[in-house]
């Protein structure tokens, strides 16, 4: 899991990053990509390069490469100007992509560039883990996996529950289950009660504009989010708070949460249709309180989250799992003959053998558009309706706008 | 506007939100706030322009219940009758003509971007070629949609970022009477405009667009390399969508014919993956 890799420092993971990069900037790596791709080098060395410095990096960096020998060639953050040398420290995560000795990329920013970010590594040919939550909104995600898909490279999210879950007997018979599409309607109902850190992560509002730092980039890090006056609050883990760059403790931690609850239900590959929440009027720049939400799946399926920080609690349905007594004896026999799902791939195997990861971006896609979703209803507070082909909020054009709003010239998805 | 239009207007915005709570949204109180936007809503007209009246500066402040009334409201009409939800928009955008500070107004079409429709696209548009508030008013036009006309008319006097922010809007919005000052752009001596010019035909697939997006893809260094050659992939997928085959075939063979790099075997492995598409 991320939290254990996390335990070391930032400020002692940046003092032996930079070493490692200068060390390694002195030997020579065969990139993979000179050997063919696909192939492990001889070496079996893989350079690599993490770009988002900040809180997350040296967890979701060192997550990237374990299993893989890896060297750290370059450090990539908006906030080094001044320090960047475009040899091992750059601010332009642009010219870490253009180098070739490079395989493998860390995505360790705020969320409002993790699909750009990624899409262009996939574009150099790059493989990625990327922390999550995946994207700041849902069309973002889809265009990742478009991306992947075109150039073949391996993605992961930087979560790993499903790993954990997808182990289990009893997740297992669930995942087969809620596949075999037997179970006609579900009445399934997970609840996420408690630890999605709503106030901790919610933005401040109302601070006066401050002096940007000299070492920030401030126009490259909003990059696509629009450029608004500077606040120290929106840097540095607390942009959690602000829609520009995230979407509160809601997408930040149910991420972690609902991916392996999504793989258990069968749900990688498709979004509730139908949501609704408990909420006050949003503030227009900060996250804020929120009561519950509830998701439905077009079998029946339920998700809910409910805070415990502010409002109503939720009690319109209770928890209920799903179990093989719950289907006629033959589709039980149906379903107990059904193969066991596949063997979910570590991120270095599938680099190794160029196979899919467990965390791959659709997977991943789906459990940020569930959480986008879940924060579009809580922030329109009226009931939406949700197309999972198209992707498309149904019936409401006002709130289908943040499924995929506009991106700052010149970035775009 | 009388000033007890605007003193109603103010109680109810400082109903909004609790004094004491100015930092965190701790404890918002759902009630009050919904009295609040109830009472403004039955003022019509005036209960936005009330509201409006009370934006600030930015360096000021100070206004923080008025922005959050105001962006509640915005959110909440999207919900509305369609009638009703134009008349909020149609007033809000009226205040654009005053005397607001350019942060007020910048606030003010944020919310447009939110809850306004084609019935304000004329008044958004006059903001495309604004110093401050262009990407705002961008945003707003690009939300709402529909509005290519809007950044066709912007698209001769527009210069330096603003030409940028209308040539990625024409390629967002698929404004095919565009293409063709769209592809001299692609030839342009900015770099990041050469780029954005060719996402953009790429977006809306212009068939006509193919020669010039490959020669910008062959010629170009660097990252720019590698982002044409990914309109030129993009180009190929989406006319491959439209049905035109001979089209695509002609990109993808191109690619991979030409990216004999290692480095850019996998440009080769995904035109040999769009040829498959193409039959």
């Amino acid at each position: 899991m991320t939290r254990k890799a996390s335990s070391v420092s930032r400020r002692r993971f940046l003092k032996t990053s930079s070493a490692t990069v200068a060390a390694a900037a002195t030997c020579q790596i065969v990139p993979r990509h000179v050997i063919g791709q696909g192939q492990v080098p001889p070496s079996e060395t893989f350079g690599g390069a993490l770009i988002g410095v900040g809180g997350r990096g040296p967890g979701t960096y060192n997550t990237m490469c374990r299993g893989l020998n890896v060297k750290q060639l370059a450090l990539c953050d908006v906030k080094f100007v001044g320090r960047a040398d475009n040899k091992k420290v750059y601010t332009d995560f642009r010219r870490v992509l253009e180098r070739k000795d490079i395989d493998l990329i860390a995505i360790a920013t705020p969320p409002h560039w993790h699909a750009l970010i990624s899409i262009a590594a996939a574009e150099a040919g790059k493989d990625v883990l990327c922390e999550k939550p995946m994207t700041r909104f849902i069309a973002e995600g889809r265009a990742v996996v478009n991306a992947f898909k075109r150039y073949n490279r391996v993605f992961q999210i930087g979560t790993f529950g499903r790993y954990g879950a997808s182990g289990n007997r009893g997740n297992i018979t669930t995942h087969k289950i809620m596949r075999s599409g037997l179970l006609k309607p579900c009445e399934a109902v997970h609840i996420k009660a408690g630890g999605l850190k709503v106030k901790q992560w919610s933005g401040d509002p109302g601070l006066l504009p401050q002096p940007v730092p000299k070492s920030l980039d401030w126009d490259f890090y909003c990059g696509p989010a629009p450029l608004k006056p500077y606040v120290r609050p929106r840097t540095g883990g607390t942009h959690r708070g602000y829609w520009d760059y995230e979407g509160g403790g809601l997408s930040d931690m149910a991420q972690h949460h609902f991916d392996p609850i999504q793989w258990t239900f069968g749900k990688d590959d498709t979004s509730p249709v139908a949501i609704e929440a408990h909420a006050p009027p949003p503030h227009p720049e900060c996250t804020g309180m929120w009561g519950w939400v509830e998701l439905k799946y077009a079998d029946g399926l339920t998700f809910a989250m409910d805070s415990r920080e502010w409002g109503e609690r939720y009690t319109r349905k209770k928890e209920r799992g799903v179990s093989l007594n719950d289907l006629s004896p033959a589709d039980r026999k149906k379903v107990e003959a059904m193969p066991d799902p596949p063997k979910l791939l570590s991120f270095a195997e599938a680099v190794k053998t160029r196979g899919q990861a467990g965390g791959h971006a659709e997977a991943a896609h789906r459990c940020a558009a569930m959480l986008h979703l879940a924060n579009i209803a809580i922030r329109v507070r009226r009931k939406i309706k949700y197309d999972p082909v198209k992707e498309e909020i149904i019936g409401d054009p006002e709130a289908n706008r943040f499924v995929n709003p506009p991106t700052r010239a010149p970035w775009f998805i | 506007m009388p000033n007890e239009k605007v003193e109603k207007a103010t109680q109810l915005a400082e109903r909004f939100r609790d004094p004491k709570d100015l930092k965190r949204q701790a404890n918002p109180n759902l009630k009050e706030m919904t009295a609040a936007l109830d009472g403004l809503r039955a003022m019509g007209a005036e209960g936005v322009t009330g509201l409006v009246d009370l934006l600030k500066p930015d360096a000021e402040g100070g206004d923080v219940h008025a922005r959050h009334c105001l962006h509640g409201q915005a959110m909440r009409a999207g919900g509305w009758p369609e009638k009703e939800r134009a008349a909020f928009a149609t007033a809000l955008a009226g205040t654009l003509k005053g005397n607001h500070s350019k942060q007020a107004k910048g606030f003010v079409i944020r919310q447009l971007q939110v809850a306004g429709g084609t019935e304000v696209a004329a008044t958004l548009g006059d903001w495309l070629l604004d110093d401050e508030l262009w990407e705002d008013a961008a945003q707003a036009l690009l939300a709402i949609g529909g509005t290519g006309g809007q950044f066709l008319k912007a698209l001769p006097k527009a210069k330096g970022r603003q030409l940028l922010t209308i040539t990625q809007a024409l390629g967002v919005l698929k404004v095919n009477n565009a293409a063709e000052p769209l592809r001299e752009l692609v030839t342009a001596n900015d770099p990041t405009l050469r780029q954005v010019a060719a996402w953009s035909l790429a977006n809306m697939a212009d068939a006509a667009s193919a020669a010039v997006l490959l020669k910008a893809a062959d010629t170009a260094k660097g990252p720019e390399r590698t982002k044409q050659t990914s309109a030129c992939l993009q180009l190929a997928e989406n006319l491959l969508a439209l049905g035109r085959k001979k089209e695509a075939t002609r990109i993808c063979q191109h690619l991979r014919d030409t990216r004999k790099a290692p480095a850019e075997a996998h440009i080769r492995e995904a035109a040999e993956l769009c040829l498959k598409h193409t039959g």
